[in-house]
């Protein structure tokens, strides 16, 4: 198993050069003048040849790969032109949005999915299956953008004064503050600055709120991360509910399944043990498959909630021709989708102990 | 006396006076500039006074035409002063009589004195032959002859070394006609000015200048940095004297006897030296000012040489004394120092920070909030400033949030979790109008959406067709189909709302007979399917305030063209970047719609950009519009400009080089219950002095973050409003978009708008708690616009906007 991982990792490798190569070299064919892009378009042409020669834009696309890969390989993911900051700063920032807003969105879209999926399975070709499957394929085609304004409208003016108003968007209430566990716990003195990875892992703040005892904020914090990661959940869900539900099907067809039956077992010991577990796998496949459809419909969502996530700031950055953040961005999420479908791999091997990851 | 030298000395006075006032002492005195030494013997024994005579003479009247500095000029208070007035007065008290001053006109100033219409004349008059004839001199008391100007280590010690040199003269000066005649072996190069000569030589492309003696040395005074010299005395003579009438030998007398006193007592060295010499305190060491920084008794001085930037140097005068250099005129200094990006912090921060790291995250100012926190990607969040020099902040905390959709920006005020936002969507006008819990708060933006053609391309090189294009659009129709409410159609070029902007006549009514009479004319008869002629409307489909329906407005033009007009035009949309980089370069033969917005509430901002003499966008520039607008640009009061602009804007009516088609008009809106709230003209409300209801929290929703809190370099709107809450200007505008004084009590231009003097306000306190000195506004300025600064770091490092307004960094490469 290891040794899978480790041949895991390294098969990796030429895939994240390959993310690499594309986004680089996309990045500044796409036409437009990142300068102007960057400065805006009343930028003079004296301002633009300055800029350019002195951020290495003007040097031929080779030279700028073979630069940035030296840096990469020690670890420095460069600095933002716009900003002027660190990009390893920047993803302190933006990726604990992201990964909250992504889990919520995958927690959601599990915690409602499969059950539908089971049920309809079960309830094969009745009313309720049939209203899953509608609400499924209406979940699938339904723009997030819409949907994520339709939530808004719906829960923060509609319901407006009522206990079931819900911020339209932030993270968290303005005035309302986070403090990082480093400092409640005094690891970090005052005015100090705190390591990038506590500063990273104090940037969730649901954890960071849950940890530490700000129930206010962990109240707060949830409330602003419901009407996202509904929107985001949507596609996934009724995706995850579609597929529980053949794959359910498939397996409750089976021989085992109508001999569990035969013996006499609880139903509810049948579709568990027996027909739920083995139709997990294409689900848990699905699920990480999933991953790539979040980053894509965070950024609509961060946008329209208003959140500075990985994927809005990544969005502004290839308008902007940001190449430093373009690339730091890509690569993190590239590794994270590598480290995700790893996951899905190895639990292959939990959740059915015939397969051998050698 | 040479009457076309005035305006060159003129100029280079200002320089003069500007120097002596630079140079706060400590240097070494050099080989200061030799200019001219009194022709007579000053070493005669100080001979007993003779006791004045009154009863002779008494009061002498002195006719003078006071427009010569520094010989004779009338000063800022109405008063003759100069070189000469100094001398006379002198030679007055020493021959004990009165002197009384008439100005006059240098033409007939001899006529007059002959008969009899004053006593004497002083004014830079030569002794020539022929005015012996009718009037009398005195000994002459000045030789502005022919002198040698050199680089200092150039070995060149007279006119005999000039063999095979280059010698730089100013064409059909006495200079031009002496080199001539006399330096047979030496090339002769003619400049138009004779600063062109100097700065040839300062570059080595001469070898000396040949040139009058008084003003060589004023331009070696004023350009100490060229490390030019004269050497030795003037080799032509060319003496000034007082004239006296004929039938007055008494006044001769004691004109001459006065003058004698006044050389012998080291009167007159004094008063030469006032007016012509450099004070021994204020020499530079080398003779060159340091380009680049400098700091003398703790006042800190940039300067750098003239190439295309405009500001030369900037310096603390005083401790509350600010004092900008310019290259060339600059009468909109104060519509761009009231820009954000030119706003103050402290010195001693710029440089603890080097210009840029927390620099750009934690801007000090003097504003009334400052910076408590900035949630990266979540909000910024600003108290109220107890010690500000103003009225203090009616709310004590403002946030700054942010959202890119305008249906977003929108639902967060109806929710209530913002109470001002920006930039609404055109379509929402209406929501919010109609909802009593939100205010509809219009914008007078300045801009100007406009329909272009380049006049080399056929058939727009042909007046007449662009006149029809001028009378041939129905543009309220456009107004009214495809632009909010509060748009209107242009009617000049500039918005009303800029100073200046529309003034002349207004644009050409909807006249479509004549237009299409115009197109007859012009050889472009309608075929038999009724179409004259084919073009190209070309565009980009980018959202701006002054364009908001691009594609709409494209397809409403090519209806009216062709329904109109009989011309068939084809729309092309192109990329923007690819839209902007030929329409400005002059590429486009077709129609284009372009805009524009104001960065700073100057009509140059509009005119100088779009219709200078480099600007290729309309075709071939117009030099009945750019002459005068270069005129113009010399002028800082805006009521003298105007009849100036006037022109300008009649002559673009005339000359159609696009057609004006409207000034669209964004808007914000706000919660009911903020009290005050009310739009800008140009960047963030005065969110200060908004009341939002019984809230102790107003929040201000924006489209983006700000990139950074450093606005020298910066030029996005959502930057520029943070930083105007925290930090501000010598000037700002007010709520209609004057620059009105905020750190300084006032600032003056000089005659031709290229020095600026600056006083700044007493008292006033930084964020932390450092007081408001000239240094800091140096230090803010010097970060800025100077290229080589150790602090122009700055976020992206380009400083756009310093760059944009005043054309160039200094000492840029």
């Amino acid at each position: 198993m290891l040794k899978y991982t480790i041949r895991r990792i390294l098969s990796s490798l030429p895939v994240l050069f390959g993310v690499l190569v594309v986004t680089f070299t996309l990045a500044r064919v796409i036409p437009g003048d990142p300068c102007k892009a960057m400065l805006g378009e009343k930028a003079t042409q004296e301002v633009c040849d300055r800029f350019m020669e002195e951020k290495g834009l003007n040097d031929p696309i080779p030279q700028q790969f073979a630069a940035y890969l030296k840096d990469l390989a020690r670890g420095d993911l460069g600095t933002s032109i716009r900003f002027r900051r660190p990009i390893t700063q920047i993803l302190v920032e933006r990726l604990p949005t992201t990964i909250e807003l992504g889990f919520a969105g995958l927690f959601l879209a599990s915690l409602i999915g499969i059950p539908l999926g089971i049920i309809s399975a079960l309830r094969h070709n009745s009313p309720i299956d049939l209203a899953t499957m509608v609400g499924a394929n209406i979940g699938v085609s339904m723009p997030v953008f819409w949907l994520g304004l339709m939530l808004a409208y719906v829960f923060a003016l509609v319901l407006k004064d009522t206990p079931l108003w819900l911020p339209p968007s932030g993270r968290l209430t303005a005035g309302v503050v986070s403090v990082p566990f480093y400092e409640v716990w005094g690891w970090v003195a005052d005015g100090e600055e705190a390591p990038r990875l506590l500063q990273f892992i104090a940037n969730h703040y649901i954890f960071n709120s849950f940890i530490t005892g700000q129930w206010d904020v962990l109240k707060d914090a949830i409330r602003h991360l419901i009407l996202p990661s509904v929107a985001l959940a949507t596609i996934p869900m009724a995706v995850i509910a579609r597929m529980t539900r053949s794959s359910m099907l498939q397996v409750t067809n089976m021989d085992y399944v109508r001999t569990a039956r035969a013996k006499g077992l609880r139903e509810s010991a049948v579709v568990m043990r027996h027909a739920f577990r083995n139709a997990l796998l294409p689900i848990v496949t699905i699920i990480g498959l999933q991953l790539g459809i979040l980053f894509s419909g965070a950024i609509l969502t961060e946008t329209i909630f208003s959140l500075a996530g990985v994927g809005r700031s990544l969005f502004e950055a290839i308008t902007a021709r940001d190449f430093p953040i373009i690339q730091g961005f890509t690569v993190v999420i590239a590794i994270g989708y590598i480290i995700v479908n790893l996951i899905v791999d190895l639990s292959y091997g939990f959740l059915d102990p015939r397969i051998r990851l050698d | 006396m040479q009457k076309h030298r005035i305006l060159i000395l003129f100029s280079v006075l200002a320089a003069i006076m500007l120097v002596a006032a630079a140079c706060g002492g400590g240097a070494a005195p050099t080989e200061a500039p030799a200019p001219t030494q009194p022709p007579a013997e000053p070493t005669k024994a100080p001979e007993p006074t003779p006791t004045p005579e009154p009863a002779g003479i008494g009061v002498v009247r002195v006719g003078t035409n006071a427009e010569y500095p520094p010989f004779e000029y009338v000063d800022d208070n109405g008063d003759i002063v100069g070189f000469d007035i100094d001398l006379m007065n002198a030679i007055a008290e020493a021959a004990g009589f009165e002197v009384e001053y008439i100005n006059t006109r240098w033409d007939g100033i001899f006529v007059a004195l002959a008969s009899g219409e004053f006593d004497a004349v002083i004014s830079a008059a030569t002794i020539t032959d022929e005015r012996k004839q009718t009037v009398d001199f005195s000994d002459p008391y000045f030789n502005a002859g022919q002198s040698l100007a050199v680089k200092k280590d150039s070995g060149i010690a007279g006119i005999e070394d000039l063999a095979g040199k280059r010698v730089g003269v100013q064409l059909g000066t006495t200079g031009d006609i002496w080199a001539t005649e006399n330096l047979p072996d030496t090339e002769v190069v003619r400049y138009d000015e004779i600063t062109l000569a100097f700065q040839a030589l300062a570059n080595g492309d001469v070898d000396a200048v040949i040139n009058d003696a008084p003003t060589s040395a004023d331009i070696i005074k004023a350009n100490p940095e060229w490390g030019v010299t004269i050497v030795g005395e003037p080799f032509t003579e060319e003496l000034y004297g007082i004239a006296v009438r004929k039938d007055a030998p008494e006044i001769l007398a004691a004109i001459n006897e006065g003058l004698a006193a006044v050389k012998a007592s080291g009167q007159y060295d004094e008063i030469f030296n006032k007016w012509f010499g450099i004070p021994e305190a204020e020499a530079p060491a080398e003779g060159a000012m340091p380009i680049g920084e400098s700091e003398e008794n703790g006042l800190l001085v940039i300067r750098a040489e003239c190439k295309n930037n405009k500001v030369k140097e900037i310096k603390a005068v005083d401790e509350m004394t600010v004092q900008v250099t310019m290259c060339k005129p600059d009468p909109a200094f104060l519509a761009k120092i009231a820009f954000t990006p030119f706003y103050i912090q402290p010195r001693e921060w710029i440089e603890e920070t080097g210009g840029t790291g927390k620099l750009l995250e934690q801007p000090v100012g003097t504003g009334p909030y400052m910076i408590d926190s900035w949630n990266r990607g979540d909000s910024i969040v600003f108290k109220r400033f107890d010690d500000y020099w103003g009225e203090p902040a009616k709310t004590a905390t403002l946030v700054f949030r942010w959202a890119t959709e305008g249906a977003a920006r929108l639902l967060e005020l109806q929710a209530g979790t913002a109470d001002y936002i920006t930039k609404l969507s055109p379509d929402d006008y209406e929501t919010v109008k109609n909802d009593p819990n939100l205010q509809f708060l219009p914008v007078p933006n300045p801009n100007i959406m406009y329909l272009a053609m380049t006049n080399t391309f056929e058939p727009w090189n042909d007046l007449r067709v662009r006149k029809a294009m001028a009378m041939g659009i129905d543009r309220q129709r456009i107004i009214d189909n495809f632009y909010p409410d509060g748009s209107e159609v242009a009617s000049h070029f500039t918005p009303c709302s800029i100073p200046n902007g529309c003034v002349g006549e207004p644009w050409y009514d909807f006249n479509l007979e004549e237009a299409n009479r115009l197109l007859d004319e012009a050889g472009l008869p309608r075929g038999d399917d009724g179409i004259r002629f084919k073009t190209k409307i070309f565009y980009r489909d980018v959202f701006r305030v002054y364009l908001p329906e691009p594609g709409l407005v494209a397809v409403e033009i090519q209806t009216q063209l062709k329904e109109n007009l009989g011309i068939d035009a084809e729309v092309v949309v192109m990329e923007s970047g690819e839209f902007i980089a030929e329409s400005t370069a002059g590429n486009l033969d077709g129609l284009y719609m372009l805009g524009w917005g104001a960065d700073y509430l100057h009509v140059t901002n509009f005119l100088d950009f779009h219709f200078s003499r480099s600007n290729p966008q309309f075709g071939e520039p117009f030099p009945e519009i750019y002459e005068v607008l270069e005129k113009a640009s010399t002028i800082a009061d805006p009521e003298e400009a105007a009849p100036l602009y006037e022109q300008a804007n009649n002559a673009i009516r005339e000359l159609v080089p696009m057609v004006p088609i409207a000034h669209g008009a964004p808007a914000d809106a706000a919660r009911a219950d903020v009290e005050n709230a009310k739009a800008a003209v140009l960047g963030p409300p005065d969110l200060w002095t908004f009341v939002p209801g019984d809230r102790d929290t107003l929040i201000y929703l924006k489209a983006a973050e700000p990139i950074s809190l450093y606005c020298m370099d910066e030029t996005d709107g959502e930057s520029l409003d943070a930083c105007k809450m925290v930090t501000e200007g010598l000037y700002k505008y007010n709520a209609d978009g004057e620059a009105v004084p905020t750190l300084a009590t006032k600032c003056e231009a000089n005659e031709d708008a290229t020095v600026w003097t600056c006083y700044l306000r007493e008292g006033v306190k930084f964020h932390d708690g450092s007081t408001l000195d000239a240094n800091d506004v140096v230090r803010s300025w010097d970060a800025g616009l100077n290229a080589i600064s150790p602090y122009h770091v700055g976020n992206t490092g380009a400083f756009e906007y310093p760059s944009y307004l005043f054309d160039s960094l200094m000492n840029a490469e």
